[in-house]
């Protein structure tokens, strides 16, 4: 890419492929976790928790752009894997199942905040992109760097909710095509195609002079 | 052709990487939280709402309604009349409890097949078997009757089976929910065809077999609300 602020980022360092990718530690160690768990292990919820939680976390903010409701949604879908651990089944990955999970409560909380937007007619509800901040960077290129992922940041919240969240999977949390198919509920061709959406969405507005103040 | 180069994606920088696992907070402690079943509760559970329901089919044949002509029916007329429903409702079965490769379930296109096979099974299979000797009457009448009896022998397992099943499908709920509807369908089909005499394929396809669809619709746009995790 070349623009000032992708070393910052750490963009040098970052996988080509989602397949390319190392095998995920915590993804290991959450899968052994969650089976414990299913299996009535109680003394497994504090670890998974610690190792799960900051990954349901930065996911459900990437998906809502809200750090503060993110972190609510991460309690309500730790809650939701509660109930349905002796559903996990045995061997299975356990991040995508804890990830569909989290998707889940985000939905359902869309859903609410809608229902009570429409009810109160509250036309004014701030936008995701005016209710956070994302977090500062730190360094020599920290303008650049802030200034890029101002834009990521604007570009993600305004894609459309499946384009966006095709590319979340994927992108950010590591996720095969095939694995955000099943989380989403669509083939993995669908899938593909929103994901490449997203992408091309992100890239123009990346090159674009000024993109920061263009995004909405 | 466009070609959908994934591989690029890494180029789009992250703008909430994740916090170190040691800034989580503390984990709720599990004596706060509210009973939740095990993976040997669930096994359990779900055998014993299969096991119900064979048995309340079942109970019905044996206490409420059976064809009187039943020992005098040629086995292959039986074996057709009970098998193409149970098949169906296998078929539906394997969606609900399929694995998939990643424990998510199947993909959502082997999910739609399984779903949407099992009716068009017995559609075909009824339509392909008619009685040997058609039974003149009335059509209206009996077919409401029975579509009542199918309706209780349907939505009675399916109302258990949405109870056992609560909160286990993290994805493709609609689908996997439908499935169970078609299989407690095909079930019910499956005992219409000992509890009630008339073999015409109208009355079989619509009296006998409509709660597939039915209470496979009712599970897609109901029932995973219950069912979804």
């Amino acid at each position: 890419m070349g623009r000032p602020g992708e070393k910052a980022l750490g963009i040098a360092a970052a996988p080509a492929a989602p397949r390319d990718r190392p095998v995920d530690p915590v993804a290991v160690a959450l899968n052994e976790l969650m089976d414990r768990y299913a299996c009535g292990d109680d003394a497994a919820l504090a670890e998974l928790y610690r190792l799960g939680a900051p990954r349901l976390r930065a996911f459900l903010t990437r998906l809502g752009g809200d750090p503060t409701a993110a972190e609510d949604l991460t309690q309500d879908a730790f809650l939701r894997i509660h109930r349905a651990r002796g559903s996990f089944v045995a061997g299975a990955a356990a991040l995508p199942w804890m990830i569909a999970i989290a998707r889940n409560a985000f939905l359902d909380q869309s859903r609410r905040l809608a229902v009570r937007r429409r009810e109160q007619g509250d036309r004014e509800a701030a936008s995701p992109a005016e209710a956070a901040a994302p977090p500062s960077t730190r360094g020599d290129e920290a303008l650049a760097a802030r200034e890029m992922i101002d834009v990521v940041h604007a570009t993600l919240s305004a894609l459309p909710a499946l384009q966006r969240d095709a590319f979340v999977l994927i992108r950010f949390e590591g996720l095969s095509v095939a694995e955000a198919a099943q989380v989403l509920g669509a083939t993995e061709g669908a899938v593909k195609v929103r994901a490449f959406r997203a992408y091309e969405a992100l890239r123009a507005a990346l090159e674009q002079p000024g993109a920061k103040k263009a995004s909405p | 052709m466009r070609d959908f180069d994934l591989s690029r994606l890494g180029e789009i920088p992250d703008p909430y990487a994740p916090p170190a696992a040691d800034d989580a907070p503390r984990a709720p402690d599990v004596a706060s939280l509210p009973p939740s079943r095990t993976r040997d509760n669930v096994r359990s559970a779900r055998a014993a709402a299969l096991l119900s329901a064979l048995l309340f089919n079942a109970a019905w044949i044996a206490f409420i309604e059976r064809r009187r002509d039943l020992a005098a029916l040629a086995p292959q007329t039986l074996a057709v009349g009970l098998g193409i429903p149970m098949i169906a409702a296998v078929v539906a079965l394997a969606a609900v409890v399929r694995r998939g490769a990643r424990g998510l379930g199947g993909r959502v296109a082997e999910l739609a097949a399984l779903v949407c096979v099992p009716p068009l099974l017995f559609a075909i299979g009824t339509l392909a078997t008619p009685p040997p000797v058609a039974a003149p009457g009335p059509f209206v009448g009996p077919a409401l009757r029975c579509m009542g009896a199918a309706a209780v022998l349907a939505v009675a397992p399916f109302v258990v089976a949405l109870l056992v099943m609560r909160r286990s499908f993290v994805a493709s709920a609609a689908w996997r929910t439908a499935a169970l509807g078609v299989a407690c369908g095909g079930l019910a089909a499956a005992t219409m065809s000992v509890a009630c005499p008339n073999g015409e394929p109208m009355h079989v396809l619509v009296a006998h077999g409509a709660m597939m669809l039915l209470v496979g619709l009712a599970g897609a746009f109901a029932g995973a609300r219950l069912t979804r995790a």
